[in-house]
């Protein structure tokens, strides 16, 4: 009964009626026309101004963004960095891309476990801020990036897109929004310990990103 | 709302002579109000989308009714339940039945200032339900038993030496037999605490920055990472949110998401923005069961078409705390609630009673900093101006000042008389005997408080008018 009750008490708060057909047209068209609202300048950008603005973004949170080829090259890089021993987990997505990395440094997961590290793919990224998009599906399982010590990313130049407002187009091309859908700008940090920003609070210590010249 | 703010003026007191607390509001001063002038500097655009902001949550309170329903429409759409709770009681009871209905022992929770606002956590705690707080500010006031003294960063009263302690008292049974000062250290050690309370939860409690109409989604704004955990591990998320966080749109919550961080400390983002749409889908790998959304009213609709409905676009920044002189001097802990500063003083007598909280607006010199900083607008030195006119009206102050004031009204407005007095007062203070140095160090009576903590300056020119005769000004 307390819905009934909130309503009323909004209603009759704002001198409305439930049956005020206007009201409901209005709200609807709304949602369904999406109007953007403003978009600042520095998300519209085109072309090379918009990948200089990605990877300033996210190297500015404290990622490492490096450029790569191909996906062996992702590899190669890949390798530069897990060099102490440690094993890396795929997500089903990573696996798909076909790189090869040494079987004995493949890690299997099993859920809810913490993983050293892991390598994924991501539904593409955004220029304005530096951020990643990644989303839960079949490909990619958010708690696995997320209960790792560092995460790897591989994003294809092409899939750098310009804003928010951007990746709600491709989101509402491709069926709408996922269970998550999480923007990843920079390394897990916190700063509630004397307002000094510090990595490393929930999430993973370090984000490296791989930008492929190359589709996946 | 429990609220202790009718001991707003003994706790000032205690606030002011707390080294602790004036070393951190120092901080927070420099850090947080610095970092919002640098990141609004970086954006040409950012007062556009203040407007834009104002304008579409104008536009929701003005249609709250109809986004409720289109999005629980959608939230049930996706497989998820809404829950609707009139009062705190309401939601924190449907909480816990929730948690009853699934066998939980073991709750996390991401930070949420409505659970805060309904005193969740302890209610659970109260019915056997281990309740853990994962965000990092939150978990260090939750193990010393203490208020968040900071809309988003509930810990900022405390140094890292009382962080040490706490955690030393607490984590000495888990294994931990170091006291570790660094902050990266004590990072760590809370990260390996809570990361196996993460993997053994059975429930995940979250709060929402924003609701989106259009496709049910919950947004969670954290730079931690603590908010995905909670709400992505266990087979349980509850959901616990206030109505008025509805947007229309994905595109509306992208304007809020540009100003939002930056109001709060000047990051274009923080890390992790996490839009979260229904239970866990045929072919996720991961996601919970069971999504809950219990929309919390506990005051809010008594606010809409009212006095204060421009409080209801309040996103919980703290740009109005980080920039409120009255805040930076005594904290949020004075305030005896869990919204403190500007918005505080507002919300609070909302939430609790104006006779349990009316000193809060009357705290305040009226500056409008935390007006021009608020990234949707809100008008707070008008509102809290409302509030002491409701004061006065109900007769809450003390019949002494309300008499002074309406004298003080009076003699405004008989110019003769105010010139006699403001000339006799003058020369009484340029001869008064307790002075040094051009400053008067003690009043007596009623003007005594004034000089209670600082000094008066001498008032050797004279008074305005006085000094506008002798600069050549014409009567006009």
């Amino acid at each position: 009964m307390s819905k009934l009750s909130i309503m009323a008490a909004i209603r009759e708060r704002l001198s409305v009626t439930a049956e005020d057909q206007t009201r409901q047209q209005t709200i609807e068209s709304r949602m369904a026309l999406h109007p953007m609202n403003i978009r600042p300048a520095i998300g519209v950008l085109e072309g090379s101004a918009r990948l200089e603005q990605f990877v300033r973004g996210a190297t500015q949170k404290g990622a490492s963004v490096t450029r790569v080829s191909d996906i062996a090259a992702a590899a190669a890089s890949i390798l530069e960095v897990v060099s102490d021993g440690s094993r890396i987990c795929l997500t089903s997505a990573a696996i798909a891309s076909g790189i090869e990395l040494p079987a004995d440094m493949i890690d299997i997961w099993t859920p809810k476990t913490s993983l050293d590290n892991c390598l994924s793919t991501c539904f593409c990224a955004i220029a304005e801020s530096g951020s990643l998009v990644v989303r839960s599906d079949a490909g990619n399982s958010l708690t696995q990036n997320f209960l790792s010590d560092r995460h790897f990313v591989l994003l294809p130049e092409r899939d750098i897109l310009a804003s928010m407002e951007s990746v709600w187009i491709k989101v509402r091309e491709e069926g709408g929004m996922p269970r998550d859908l999480t923007l990843v700008s920079g390394p897990s940090s916190t700063g509630d310990i004397e307002m000094r920003m510090e990595t490393g609070a929930h999430g993973p210590r370090e984000l490296h990103i791989f930008i492929l010249g190359s589709d996946l | 709302m429990d609220v202790t703010s009718q001991n707003f003026i003994p706790l000032t007191d205690v606030a002011l002579e707390d080294d602790n607390l004036q070393a951190a509001l120092k901080q927070l001063s420099g850090r947080l109000a610095a970092g919002r002038t640098a990141g609004v500097a970086e954006l040409p655009e950012f007062d556009q989308l203040r407007v834009a902001a104002r304008d579409i949550k104008n536009h929701v309170l003005q249609h709250l009714d109809l986004y409720l329903e289109a999005f629980a429409q959608q939230v049930e759409n996706q497989g998820g339940t809404v829950h609707w709770a009139s009062s705190e009681d309401d939601a924190r009871q449907i909480v816990l039945d929730l948690c009853r209905s699934v066998d939980a022992k073991r709750v996390t929770k991401s930070k949420s200032m409505v659970t805060e606002e309904i005193n969740l956590v302890p209610f659970l705690e109260s019915h056997g339900l281990e309740t853990v707080e994962t965000d990092l500010g939150e978990y260090i006031i939750q193990l010393r038993g203490e208020k968040p003294s900071h809309i988003v960063a509930p810990a900022v009263h405390l140094s890292k030496e009382q962080v040490s302690e706490t955690f030393f008292e607490h984590h000495r049974k888990l294994g931990f037999n170091e006291k570790i000062t660094d902050r990266g250290a004590l990072v760590a050690e809370a990260r390996q605490v809570l990361r196996e309370k993460f993997l053994a939860a059975d429930v995940g409690i979250s709060g929402a920055n924003f609701l989106v109409a259009e496709t049910g989604t919950i947004v969670l704004v954290t730079n931690e990472g603590n908010a995905e955990l909670t709400t992505a591990l266990p087979k349980t998320h509850i959901v616990v949110t206030g109505i008025e966080k509805i947007v229309p749109t994905l595109e509306d919550v992208s304007t809020f998401v540009r100003i939002l961080a930056r109001s709060a400390l000047g990051a274009d983002i923080s890390a992790y923005t996490s839009f979260i749409t229904g239970p866990k889908r045929d072919g996720d790998h991961d996601g919970p069961e069971n999504f809950h959304v219990v929309l919390v009213d506990n005051g809010r609709s008594e606010m809409l078409g009212g006095d204060f409905q421009d409080m209801l676009r309040c996103i919980r920044c703290s740009a109005c705390l980080n920039h409120c002189p009255v805040y930076l001097s005594v904290g949020g802990h004075a305030y005896g609630s869990v919204y403190s500063g500007p918005m505080g003083a507002v919300l609070t007598p909302q939430l609790a009673t104006l006779d349990a909280a009316k000193h809060l607006a009357n705290a305040s010199s009226l500056c409008g900093r935390c007006e021009s900083v608020c990234p949707v607008m809100i008008p707070l030195p008008q509102l809290l101006r409302q509030w002491r006119d409701k004061e006065s009206e109900q007769k809450l102050s003390p019949t002494g000042m309300r008499w002074g004031l309406k004298l003080w009204a009076w003699v405004g407005q008989h110019p003769m008389l105010y010139r006699v007095i403001t000339v006799v007062a003058n020369q009484l203070l340029n001869r008064w005997p307790r002075q040094a140095n051009g400053f008067i160090q003690k009043l007596p009576l009623l003007v005594g408080a004034w000089t209670q903590h600082r000094d008066l300056r001498r008032p050797e020119q004279g008074t305005f008018s006085q000094q506008y005769r002798k600069a050549g000004g014409q009567r006009v």
